[in-house]
């Protein structure tokens, strides 16, 4: 079962309705998230949403708590949430992206998606992550390609995978062997 | 001008009410931006009018259940012989104010032409 935290988003419907397509999906609002249910679940995913990590500190609680125990995947805020907890700073961006189509890179250190060197893909942030950024076992894998900031993470040591775009949105293609991949991964 | 018709089709749960696909759906997004519980709080702030039924939702509810609902824009509400013409503009990042303003008017025309004798 995958548990998805909504963080009060339009798209969290879309991404329960992407991901129920691989395993049963319990959608709980971040306010009301259901502790029994959550520690039976495979998967945990961070939905997108507004604001910053900083304002969810049960996400972040969450994320320590499951941590190298259950897969975790954060989409857009979700991405950024992880990278917060693992010590990163999620700061504002020069070019503001709502609803853009941009072209990402895949970098070498994506072992998820090896065969691909880049995406198109719909962003919905303002935020990024300040780099350098430094981790042991996360690697940033995928950037966007003008302005190189960071659009995916893998840690395969913990099984925690991120992208800061959104593979729900029509404006990404083939979000849904994104989702797929990184599910099987 | 042009506009996209974009049919959706989707299956509902067993225990899924009317009342409860009406109010997953509304407000509509187009008319508040989205994610919707932090635009509202950010537009009950911003905006000083009530909207009335400006943005709301007209329809009908048929007793087998079928039902069509609209988002009420270019529409005039008549009351104690008041008409009230309502027009507003969705502001992106990428939006020119002026030309938002000025695009009010074009809204308006049709229903403004009505009171010219």
């Amino acid at each position: 079962m995958i548990y998805l935290i909504d963080h009060e988003d339009s798209f969290t419907f879309n991404l329960a309705h992407l991901l129920g397509g691989f395993d049963d999906i319990f959608v709980s609002n971040y306010y009301n998230i259901d502790k029994a249910k959550i520690a039976k679940a495979k998967t945990v995913v961070f939905s997108p949403g507004p604001g910053e990590p900083k304002d969810y500190p049960a996400t972040t609680k969450i994320y320590h708590q499951f941590r190298g125990k259950k897969k975790i995947i954060g989409i857009c805020l979700g991405f950024q949430h992880i990278l917060y907890a693992e010590g990163g700073k999620i700061i504002q961006q020069n070019k503001i992206f709502h609803g853009y189509q941009s072209i990402i890179s895949v970098l070498p250190t994506s072992k998820v998606f090896k065969n691909i060197k880049q995406l198109s893909v719909g962003r919905y942030h303002s935020l990024k992550l300040q780099e350098p950024f430094h981790s042991n076992t996360l690697n940033i894998t995928m950037r966007c390609k003008t302005t190189k900031a960071a659009m995916a993470l893998e840690d395969h040591t913990n099984n925690v995978f991120g992208f800061q775009f959104h593979p729900d949105s029509f404006l990404t293609k083939n979000g849904k062997l994104l989702i797929q991949k990184i599910l099987s991964a | 001008m042009s506009a996209f018709l974009i049919p959706l089709e989707f299956l509902l749960n067993n225990t899924s009410s009317n009342y409860d696909i009406i109010k997953a759906m509304m407000p509509g997004g187009s008319v508040i931006g989205c994610p919707k519980i932090s635009t509202l709080n950010l537009l009950n702030y911003q905006e000083k009018d009530s909207r009335n039924i400006y943005t709301g939702s007209f329809g009908y509810i048929k007793t087998n259940g079928d039902m069509r609902f609209n988002i009420i824009i270019r529409s005039l509400l008549n009351y104690k012989n008041i008409s009230e013409i309502s027009v507003a503009s969705g502001v992106i990042l990428g939006s020119e104010s002026k030309k938002e303003y000025a695009e009010n008017y074009i809204k308006a025309k049709s229903l403004l032409d009505i009171f010219k004798s």
